[in-house]
């Protein structure tokens, strides 16, 4: 360490953090704690200045299997001129696939987050919800091992959002993917997570890493999860956790 | 008037019910035409012919053999001028936008340009082409180039940069980022340039024609003009009105909406 975005500003400090397969993983921080930086370094659009970060056992620097990893944004992001179909097509063109093969994969996924009805829809002839899940959908159609997501619900309504979490749930299971999301909603983190880093911010490090009982998504009024809400908000508030040492960051998947 | 009236809504205008916009159109024709009739009564026909002379000025026109060189002579000169224009102002276009410091040294001739006349690139032409194919061309070239640039540079700063984002994501080279995220975000600027410079191209075409052309629509409406053949140059009028008419309703209208579907799609 430093990490660092763009500039020469230090965005990132002792970052230790292990991801463990198979896990939805929760980055939970203020605006301004590094979590995107973070979320983009592993992503490899942004160079890792110091530190150590491994993918699936690989480090960073040799890593090459890019099509393992998904990446959804916070907002849709999808192409207006194209369709459903073509926009989910989109994330096959670099990847050596015949015309057919993106085309059944495309309707595949489509199909599963459930707008077979819309594949000949553009975007703005759809809801919220359906747009998310059309991202969801790009996300996932080179079957990633690895899904990245920053903040992807912050803007949906809390009823879409819950049906998107059960959404998530159902296709990580299915995928036998990795999560690892950012967000800043300790809410969202307590439903949602198998792991929670909270992260604090100026330069981004770590306060602590809790790991959370009982399958996603959770009801956010049940006991366990207010219980978990109240500790996570403690350690929003709470003093950093000390120096760690070195970085590692670990993606075991 | 201002009376309230409590008992029933005011009735919708005439044209939102009932009346069909081609019928509505119709009738302006017609009451055009008749305007004209009436006018072109109580004028002699070398200022103002009737429609009924113009018509059969029109009919007589199409048949003979140069009507059709001449059509082929305006038309072939735009299209090339307009080819050039696109070939060329296209790539400036997206240098400029891709390009910041090379965009805002050439920012400044890009209004020099755009204000100077059509009639001036015409005289510049019959100094440097005589009296050519290439005096027209460069005329349509000089008008329609600035316009394509324009359009297809806004096109290039209007790239939404979060889209950019995403090819970057997954990893796209640069051609593919170019042609898949690129290229369909300028192209309806691209187009609604190349609509406007090619209408622009049209009628500048006539200009230079009549100053330094020895055939084609422009020279003939000057010839016409000198002879006080007022029904040619009426008739010559119609039949340019007609086909940029056409072109439009048959070809760019129908070719945009079917590129653009995407933009006239409404939410559900």
């Amino acid at each position: 360490m430093p990490l660092r975005g763009g500039g020469r500003l230090e965005v990132l400090r002792d970052i230790q953090l292990a991801v463990r397969h198979g896990q939805i993983h929760a980055l939970l921080g203020p605006s301004g704690c590094g979590k995107s930086t973070l979320l983009n370094i592993v992503a490899g659009l942004l160079p890792l200045d110091s530190g150590r970060l491994e993918i699936d056992g690989v480090d960073s620097a040799a890593f090459r299997d890019w099509a393992a990893i998904g990446y959804m944004f916070q907002d849709d992001r999808l192409l207006p001129w194209r369709t459903v179909q073509r926009n989910v097509e989109l994330a096959l063109e670099n990847q050596p696939l015949s015309r057919d093969e993106r085309r059944t994969r495309a309707a595949e996924i489509i199909g599963l987050v459930g707008l077979t009805p819309f594949a000949q829809s553009f975007p703005n002839e759809l809801s919220g919800g359906m747009r998310a899940r059309v991202a969801l959908a790009r996300s996932l159609v080179r079957r990633p091992r690895i899904l990245l997501m920053d903040e992807p619900f912050s803007r949906l309504d809390a009823q879409t959002r819950g049906q998107m979490h059960a959404e998530l749930v159902r296709l990580r299971e299915l995928f036998d993917m990795t999560v690892l999301f950012v967000t800043h909603d300790i809410d969202e983190a307590a439903v949602l997570a198998d792991t929670v880093t909270v992260l604090a911010p100026r330069p981004g490090r770590v306060v602590e890493t809790f790991a959370l009982d009982g399958a996603a998504p959770r009801d956010a009024t049940s006991p366990g999860a207010t219980a978990t809400i109240r500790t996570l908000r403690d350690a929003l508030g709470g003093q950093p956790a000390s120096a760690r040492g070195d970085a590692l960051m670990e993606t075991t998947a | 008037m201002a009376e309230i009236s409590t008992e029933r809504p005011p009735p919708a205008p005439r044209n939102e019910r009932g009346v069909s916009p081609s019928l509505l159109r119709a009738l302006l024709a017609i009451t055009v035409l008749g305007v004209w009739w009436i006018a072109a009564r109580g004028l002699p026909p070398y200022i103002l012919p009737g429609p009924e002379v113009v018509a059969q000025a029109i009919l007589k026109l199409a048949k003979t053999q140069t009507f059709l060189n001449d059509m082929g002579a305006t038309l072939g000169r735009v299209v090339a001028g307009f080819a050039f224009a696109l070939v060329i102002g296209t790539p400036l276009g997206l240098l400029f936008g891709s390009n910041q410091s090379v965009g805002a040294f050439f920012e400044p001739i890009l209004p020099v340009l755009n204000t100077v006349s059509s009639a001036i690139w015409a005289i510049f032409a019959m100094l440097w082409f005589g009296l050519s194919n290439a005096a027209t061309i460069f005329v349509v070239f000089m008008t329609a180039m600035p316009l394509i640039i324009t359009n297809v540079w806004t096109g290039t700063r209007n790239v939404d940069p979060n889209l950019v984002e995403v090819a970057l994501s997954l990893r796209f080279g640069r051609l593919r980022t170019f042609a898949s995220i690129y290229l369909p975000s300028i192209l309806p600027y691209l187009f609604s340039g190349a609509r406007l410079a090619f209408g622009f191209g049209w009628r500048v075409s006539l200009v230079a024609e009549t100053l330094g052309a020895s055939s084609g629509v422009g020279y003939r409406l000057r010839q016409a003009a000198d002879l006080f053949q007022a029904d040619q140059v009426f008739a010559w009028t119609i039949i340019m009105v007609a086909m940029m008419i056409a072109l439009e309703a048959g070809l760019l209208r129908p070719l945009e909406r079917r590129l653009f579907r995407w933009q006239k799609a409404r939410s559900v």
